[in-house]
């Protein structure tokens, strides 16, 4: 009897490698955009967009870099997806059931179904875009920053595929998951895990590079965004052709991951200005701001942020306004005064104001902490935060055990140091507070929020402003002012010019106000801490 | 059930337990122990290492349940829960040295090891906060292993795996008024306490329930005999019945 043999290839119809490639990646690209993963990560990266970028007024050039980076929930996912998907070997297209297809053919369909995610993060990225193009924005988008979000999604897609041929076993997905996410916490510019210095030239392992607080947003525009996209496309190569197998394509591997080493080596031999900073690049910044003259007050600005002299100008003016103030320069400021800083020099005319401000048609959170600044100076409260010498025993206690006490000892003495003086319990505490809550839209809001989150003595600490306050005005204050909202305006007003000189005086008390307003006294429930410097 | 029986069970049941997860979980343990103790001698500098670290311990205990010979060790006349507990029980020294060697790594240095819940200072370490805590992840990585083996899959691990991990990730971005991990210096540390206990509870209470046999305990399921199921993933897995009996097991 003669027995006929047939081999699958001559079985089957030959159908062009890129068709089966293509619905593979098909199959799987709107079955990845339909995983549950998918959607709990388009949650996860709205969360981090309304988190990033939701609640501040648009600087372009630093939330392009966030919109980006809020798509690390939908990459992470979309790695794991296209891990599982690797790994599963049923519930696959009856093409690849019922088809013989090659293995390496199902492993390129499901690098290319990283397109389906891909789309959503671009859908994500353009509803971000027009967010922030709606929100009055300064600055210019930065397109490549842009793109590195969803080259995430195609480096997270790459390597689930990768992973997966390289280990199959389910617990290697998870596990790489939270390895990418230490890499990204250590490459962040910020951090200083194993030494005293920000992680140099790190971050260029990271997928994404997030802005470092130490940089001003005008300098951003130095980052190596395009290099960080060439290396994430050198890293997608090689894991999209380190997934394929077999001796047909080993010689394709051997020069991919040969040119992408060659690459990283000239790379990290070459001089590429880094992009991490330290604290001390603020004096520099903050020492060659441009300032603008407007009716007698001086607007200074880091580079990039002209277009909020306009909104700072309209703080000022609306509470001069209701009170007139002595603010006679408004100086832009990190979240910290650094030793020297000549805005500490003058706490009775120098306002400072951060590097946020809120987005219109939201509460005012920023302007009301602005506003609280320069309200104080009507009623003869700091704008900024005093500076006193060094006491003898604060010299000892810092210089003990430094190899270079002198050094320190002489800095101390030149800089001084910053305090804020306590105002609780003043009668002008809880007007300055009236005055700068009612000057603003949606100022009692603000209030509101500021006093339900910061409940403390030091009230407005640091929740409202996010630096040391020019004073502690204490929450009864705060209370106190909240009460003050519900009457007229005017009635307060003819109280506050009618008793102008007994108010300003800082040993006039809350109970004081409160009785030539008819209101209940505050019941004081602030501790005066003696050991905090009263405002005169 | 005489011990005899038990002690074979046992036997028979052991080379069953996977052991390939614990390899990575062990590596990365290894790497975290190692990077924890180069930071600080605080609780602060440390925490989110060493509650990664016990995250990864936890990943480990999801693939308890993975069982891809399912249809075989079926045959073993045991109750579910019975062949459930052997493989916790074989699975949990490892754990167990995983949780050690991470707080050996974070109790380095200096930081002065408390077994109290409530340490009221960052210069302790709270051991006895952190074993809550590693055993809460422990018991939501075995109840979604449970759960996820009763009804859908003979290899849990991975959905177990990526739940576990996702509700880690959601868990450090929900608000700060909610988060469950806080500090000793935080005000809800000591009113957290609670709520780490129901969790514990909870988890400990939905994988026991998983794993009740179904043919004879009967919590939420309908036997599979009595729904005309044919051999599948595991005893008492109702959700494989007359969906798809013979389906070939993952290679």
């Amino acid at each position: 009897m003669r027995v006929i043999t047939a081999s699958a290839r001559t079985l089957v119809p030959a159908i062009p490698t890129r068709r089966i490639v293509y619905e593979i990646g098909r199959f799987e690209g709107l079955r990845a955009v339909r995983h549950p993963l998918t959607w709990l990560g388009i949650l996860g990266s709205l969360w981090l967009m309304w988190t990033w970028i939701g609640r501040g007024a648009p600087v372009l050039e630093r939330d392009s870099i966030y919109l980006a980076g809020s798509l690390m929930p939908l990459a992470a996912v979309t790695g794991l997806v296209t891990f599982y998907a690797a790994l599963r070997d049923r519930s696959i297209p009856e093409l690849s059931a019922s088809f013989p297809v090659a293995r390496n053919l199902r492993t390129m369909g499901l690098a290319v179904s990283t397109v389906g995610p891909l789309i959503l993060s671009v859908g994500l990225t353009i509803a971000g875009i027009i967010y922030l193009a709606l929100g009055s924005p300064i600055g210019r988008f930065d397109w490549w920053e842009l793109a590195a979000g969803p080259a995430m999604i195609m480096i997270f897609g790459a390597a689930g595929v990768f992973l997966a041929t390289l280990l199959p076993h389910p617990i290697v997905g998870p596990m790489a998951i939270l390895v990418v996410a230490y890499l990204q916490v250590l490459a962040s510019p910020d951090t200083s895990f194993f030494s005293g210095i920000p992680t140099a030239n790190f971050e260029w392992l990271a997928p994404w590079m997030p802005p470092p607080t130490y940089v001003p947003v005008g300098e951003l525009a130095t980052r190596p965004d395009l290099p960080h996209l060439a290396a994430m496309a050198a890293v997608i190569a090689v894991m999209v052709i380190g997934s394929i197998k077999g001796r047909r394509w080993l010689s394709l591997r051997v020069v991919t991951i040969g040119a992408v080493a060659l690459g990283l080596f000239v790379a990290s031999t070459s001089e590429v200005e880094p992009f991490d900073g330290s604290s001390f690049d603020w004096i520099a910044a903050s020492e060659d701001q441009p300032c603008e003259s407007r009716d007698g007050v001086d607007y200074c600005h880091y580079q990039g942020y002209e277009g909020w002299v306009d909104r700072w100008e309209n703080v000022i003016t609306t509470v001069a306004t209701i009170v007139p103030v002595t603010v006679d320069r408004v100086l832009q400021r990190p979240s910290f005064l650094m030793w020297g800083d000549e805005a500490k020099a003058d706490s009775f005319g120098s306002a400072l104001t951060r590097q946020s401000w809120d987005r219109p048609g939201l509460r005012p959170d920023h302007a009301f902490a602005f506003a609280l600044s320069v309200s104080g100076t009507a009623f003869g409260l700091p704008s900024s935060v005093q500076i006193r010498p060094y006491t003898e025993a604060e010299i000892e206690a810092a210089t003990q055990n430094e190899p270079d006490p002198d050094i320190i000892e002489e800095d101390m003495r030149a800089a001084g140091v910053s305090f804020s003086c306590s105002a609780i319990g003043q009668a002008r505490a809880a007007a300055s507070t009236w005055l700068a809550a009612s000057a603003l839209d949606g100022g009692r809001a603000a209030l509101a929020r500021s006093l339900a989150t910061n409940e403390s003595w030091t009230w407005p600490g640091q929740v409202v402003y996010w630096f040391d306050p020019p004073a502690f005005l204490g929450s009864d204050s705060g209370a106190l002012a909240m009460a003050m909202l519900d009457l007229p305006p005017g009635e307060v007003m003819a109280v506050i010019e009618d008793n102008w000189d007994e108010l300003v005086d800082p040993d006039t008390t809350l109970a004081t106000l409160a009785t030539w307003l008819r209101l209940p006294t505050p019941i004081t429930t602030v501790p005066l801490r003696p050991d905090i410097p009263r405002c005169r | 059930m005489t011990p005899r029986f038990n002690a074979i069970l046992f036997r028979r049941l052991w080379p069953a337990v996977p052991w390939i997860p614990w390899l990575p979980v062990a590596a990365l343990v290894g790497v975290l122990a190692w990077m924890i103790k180069d930071l600080q001698p605080d609780f602060s500098s440390r925490q989110l290492f060493l509650r990664s670290g016990l995250l990864v311990a936890a990943l480990g205990l999801s693939f308890v349940f993975d069982d891809p010979a399912a249809p075989t060790t079926d045959a073993v006349p045991s109750a579910l829960i019975r062949s459930r507990v052997v493989r916790v029980v074989a699975s949990l020294p490892p754990w167990a040295v995983m949780v050690g060697i991470l707080i050996w790594a974070g109790a380095s240095d200096g930081l002065e090891p408390t077994l109290i819940l409530s340490s009221s200072t960052v210069q302790q370490l709270p051991v006895g906060r952190l074993l809550l805590e590693a055993t809460t992840m422990a018991a939501w990585s075995l109840a979604a292993a449970a759960v996820v083996a009763s009804r859908w899959d003979e290899e849990p691990g991975r959905i177990a795996s990526a739940f576990l991990v996702g509700s880690y990730v959601v868990s450090w971005l929900i608000p700060e008024d909610y988060k469950p991990w806080t500090l000793p210096t935080d005000n809800r540390w000591t009113s957290g306490q609670p709520w780490w206990w129901a969790a514990l509870i909870v988890g400990v209470g939905v994988a026991v329930v998983s794993s009740w046999d179904s043919q004879r305990g009967r919590f939420f399921r309908r036997s599979r005999i009595a729904r005309g199921g044919g051999s599948g993933s595991d005893r008492g897995s109702s959700s494989t019945a007359g969906k798809d009996s013979s389906r070939p097991i993952r290679a």
